[in-house]
Parts: C-alpha cells; structure tokens; sequence
C-alpha cells in the first residue's frame, strides 16, 4: 500500500506544482515532488489508509470519467488534496529558496 | 543478547536527558534508548521540509483524528524535542501548581520546591531574556498589544549568541545529554522500544529493536529500575504494548492554534527564528504569538487558500506566520493497537474549545491589524484577505473551527501522576500497579499548560529523579 500511496502523492504533487508554481523549473519540481514522496512514505499507520483510499477515488474518477482531482468532492479526498498541496508548495518553495541562496 | 543496567531510560528529550543526567551523576549505570539518529542541532535548516524528514516522527505528518483534525509534531532525535522546538521557556504560576496538586492529589508539587530545580535548569540551558534574532518577526505583535493595552511579554530562551551573532539554541543534545555522557551514560540512538518486560506487576526490562542501515535485530535490556520518557504520545502507547492501560492514553491534552499570516510594511528579519514575544492578556486560555516564517512555512500557511492568497508569496520577506494558541477544556486519547507501529490519536474539541478557537482569531487579526498590519490572511478554508479593521469581523463570521487547520506542538497528561483515582502514576512518577517502572515525561502533567511545557517538564523530571534516588539510597 505504501508504494503506491507514495506514487499516487508524487504524480498529484506533480500535477499541482505544474498548474499552481509554473515558474518553477523541471529540476526544483523533481526536487520538491522528491520531498513530498519522503514525507509521505513516512505516513503513521492511522493515515495511510485515509490517504490510499483518497487515493484511489482520485484515479478511479479519472480513469472512468477524464475528471481532474478538483472535481472530487468528497471530504476526504478533500483533505487528502489539501495535505499533499500543502506540502507541494512548501517543498517548491523550499527547494527554490535553496537555489536562490546557493551561489 | 543480553544487557544488564542499573537503570533504562526511554527517550532521549528533555525528560529523558534530565533523568539520564541525574541518574548517571549520581554513578548508576545508565543506558538511554532513543529511536531516532543522533543529528547537529544545525544540521538543517530550522524548520525545512528537510529538517521534518531527518528529525521529526513521521517526518511531521501525524495528526490526531477528530473535528477538527489537529495535526501536531513529535522529535524523533537523539534530545527529542528540543532539537526541533524554539527553546521558549517558562516557568509554571504557583497557581497552576497549586490547581494541579487540588485535582489531581500530587503530594509536594509547589513553585518552591522546584525553585532549585528551575535555577539548575536555567544555569544549564543558558537561559535568558532578549536572544536577539527576530526582533523585526514581532513588531506587529508588539505595536498591536501598546495600542490596545494588552499585556505583551518577552519570553526568556534557552538559547546563547552563537559564533555569528545568532542564537544558539541550547538543546538536549548539547547540554543534559552531553553532562550524561560524559559522566558514562550510554545513548543507543536509532532503537524502538517495543515493549517493557514483565514478570507479574514487576518490569524487569525492555524489549528494543536496534537499526542499523537496512538491518534490525532485537536485544533485551535487563534493569532494576525503567523510567519511560517518549513523550505524551510514544509513553502511553509503550505502557499500552505492555499491558499497563491503567488511566493511561485518556486526558491527551494539547494546546490547538490557528494561524494568520501578517504581511508588514518592511522585510522581516531571521524568517528561521520563532519570536519570543507572546502577548498573554488571555493567558492561560489563549496565547498570541509568531511562528518561524520560512517561504516555504508561508507556502503552507497560504496553500489553505492558494488560488486567492497564492500572489501574496512574492512578498513572503514581508510576512510572518502568527498563532492563537488556545488551552481546551476538551480531551485526547492514544491507543497503541496490536500488531501496528503507530498508536491512533484522537481528539474531541468541546463546544468551549470551538469558541475559544473562533475569539481567538478574532482577537489576533484585531491585535496584528492594529499593530500596523498592511493585509491579513488567515489559514482557514474560504478565509479572505483582511485588508483593514472593517473586514476582521466578516472574516471572524466565516471561520468554521470543525474544518480549520488546526495544529499542536505542545502535547501532555496521558499518564498524568497523582494519589487520585483517575492518575496513572503516583506523585513522583511511578506508574501505579506497576514495580520498578516510571514514567518521566510531559505525559505527567495532568493537562497542557498554557504555556511552552519544556521548563516545567524538565522541573518536575528533576524532582522525579532526585526523589528515585533519595528512596534508592542512591547519593550524588
């Protein structure tokens, strides 16, 4: 169940970082979506299932139906987008600092 | 294999390092178990997404489950959580002492009989009044309480200038862990206690996992006397393992905050550093103050709203992240379950804590607007940007504390200790029904504090172990 929670959360925080941080480039995205795959493989056993689970509605919706994840509304798809955005923009934001600061 | 101690100390945070430190001066062979690795206090940037990784347990992803969900934070290093925290100390009122001992019937807990452990503590963490760091961090704080006339304090810090004018955080692993040490205690860093042995009532050791690379293997520590120190969370799910549930896991109590970003009128100074100024004219029920505002700490507060807020990260120099820390009157619970590494944590705000969450961000985005604020945006779904007096109680309106963000670092009272029915272990720690086998942690007090709990806990610790050793006829 990991990896896949793990692959699910890199591709979404991929796909956010692409329509919500354009500017960031292909390097400090594979850096940020490579923070959040650490972060989320470190899920306590009480989470991880909440999260597959919103995982899975996420690619079912898709597959069946084209739809992206902004059109599903349920609750915990809801939180689930939330941590992984919330983590994504922190991640590119870091990663970008980091370069910025680098000489 | 088989190791043998006087005495088996689990954790390695500030009420680990404090019992590990007093047991070890006092020359018992001491042995500390800490399931996280041994990292540089400045190893990583406080606060980075990379430092939660290293340092943090579940790389900072744990949340206990309720309505809302509180996600809260737990070190997982050699020295816990003071590796990770901003070092904000403070003592306990007496009237704090004095309500916990009343309900509780903690027998000999008062502010003078830990004075000497308080001036001990403060000699060794180097605490002090004006670390300097993030003056600019609470200026908003500061002009907000002189206009209002609110009660604005500046917390000391247990923190030295460093090399580069810095503040140097004075962290367990560069002070109680190191004196134990030196004095021959053991640190075994990167192993998981899973269970504390038993025959009948009496624990007669621990039962660890050590890691080493991608390889584990198991050891079974023998020792007269096993003080449990992981923390609030980890202590009571270790006891749990066991099969010690006794008033243990229930009465998990937590200090919830909601946060709003402030942006200023001029760049900030040491995103990194946490302000230590709390402005506390609600204390203990509510406490303002300013988190580290790191870009990537303002990412995630603005991330709540990201397709309203997202512009505003341009200016991400000119904002800090703001908390309203509140105290519930709603309770916890841990629960290890077989077979899985994590216990679940939950939580149940009570209507009081609702309301309490809801003035509270009132009342912070009226401080930090009249404390010269150019725009607000408070971390809750459907928040607007607060642009001047007027929008602060449209934007208080639409706050629904079930769905906000909601966050904790200070976590205590799952074993709290006492002679009444509802403590896990008595006056000075011992768990009850229990033989040889304490707990020492913030698990003790009977409920968050209302304020930083590290000063208090690492009082009470001391007093614990002076008592073990008095009663052991241990000497210095």
């Amino acid at each position: 169940m990991t990896r896949r929670v793990v692959t699910t959360s890199a591709a979404l925080a991929e796909e956010l970082m692409i329509r919500e941080m354009p500017d960031l480039d292909e390097a400090e995205r594979a850096a940020a979506v490579h923070l959040v795959a650490t972060a989320v493989a470190g899920l306590p056993d009480s989470l991880r299932p909440g999260v597959a689970l919103a995982g899975m509605a996420i690619r079912v919706r898709r597959s069946w139906a084209g739809a992206s994840w902004t059109e599903v509304h349920l609750p915990f798809v809801r939180e689930y987008v939330r941590l992984v955005r919330g983590l994504a923009l922190a991640a590119a934001s870091e990663v970008s600092s980091r370069r910025a600061a680098s000489p | 294999v088989n190791r043998r101690v006087d005495a088996v100390v689990v954790g390695s945070g500030p009420g680990g390092a404090v019992t590990a430190a007093e047991l070890g001066a006092a020359g018992l062979d001491v042995l500390v178990v800490e399931e996280g690795a041994r990292v540089h206090p400045d190893a990583y940037t406080q606060y980075s997404l990379e430092q939660m990784a290293a340092t943090y347990r579940n790389a900072g992803l744990t949340a206990a489950l309720g309505a809302p969900t509180i996600a809260y934070t737990e070190g997982c290093v050699v020295g816990g959580g003071s590796e990770v925290n901003s070092g904000l100390y403070h003592r306990p009122s007496p009237g704090l002492l004095s309500e916990w001992s009343r309900k509780y019937a903690i027998e000999d807990l008062d502010a003078g009989g830990l004075e000497p452990f308080h001036r001990r503590i403060e000699e060794a963490l180097g605490v002090h009044d004006g670390v300097p760091g993030a003056e600019r961090s609470c200026a908003a704080l500061r002009a907000g309480a002189a206009t209002l006339g609110w009660d604005a304090v500046e917390v000391p810090r247990a923190a030295t200038p460093g090399a580069d004018g810095r503040p140097e955080r004075q962290t367990m692993s560069r002070t109680y862990l190191a004196a134990a040490e030196s004095a021959g205690v053991e640190v075994w860093p990167l192993t998981r206690a899973e269970r504390v042995a038993r025959r009948s009532n009496r624990a007669t050791g621990l039962e660890v996992v050590r890691r080493s690379g991608s390889c584990e293997h198991r050891e079974t520590i023998t020792a007269d006397a096993i003080f449990v120190c992981g923390g609030a969370i980890q202590t009571p799910a270790l006891l749990q393992r066991s099969g010690w549930g006794r008033n243990v896991g229930a009465n998990l109590s937590v200090h919830p905050t909601v946060k709003v970003v402030a942006e200023l009128a001029g760049d900030v100074d040491s995103a990194a550093e946490v302000g230590s100024v709390q402005v506390r004219e609600f204390a203990p029920w509510l406490t303002l103050g300013a988190s580290a505002s790191t870009k990537a700490m303002v990412a995630l507060a603005l991330s709540e709203n990201w397709d309203a807020f997202g512009g505003a990260l341009d200016r991400w120099r000119q904002q800090v992240v703001h908390y309203a820390a509140i105290q519930t009157t709603g309770r916890g619970r841990v629960r290890a379950l077989p077979g899985r590494r994590d216990p679940i944590v939950t939580y149940q705000l009570s209507r009081t804590d609702r309301d309490r969450l809801a003035s509270g961000l009132a009342r912070l985005l009226h401080l930090l607007m009249s404390g010269g604020a150019t725009r607000l945006y408070p971390v809750f779904p459907g928040a607007s940007v607060v642009s001047g007096p007027d929008d602060v109680a449209s934007t208080s309106a639409r706050f629904r504390p079930a769905r906000a963000s909601v966050m904790s670092v200070h976590l205590a009272g799952t074993v709290p200790m006492g002679e009444c029915a509802r403590a896990g272990a008595d006056s000075v720690g011992a768990v009850h029904g229990a033989e040889r086998l304490w707990v020492n942690d913030a698990s003790l007090l009977p409920w968050a504090p209302g304020i930083n709990p590290q000063g208090t806990l690492m009082a009470v610790a001391h007093r614990n172990a002076t008592r073990f050793l008095e009663s052991h006829g241990a000497t210095r």
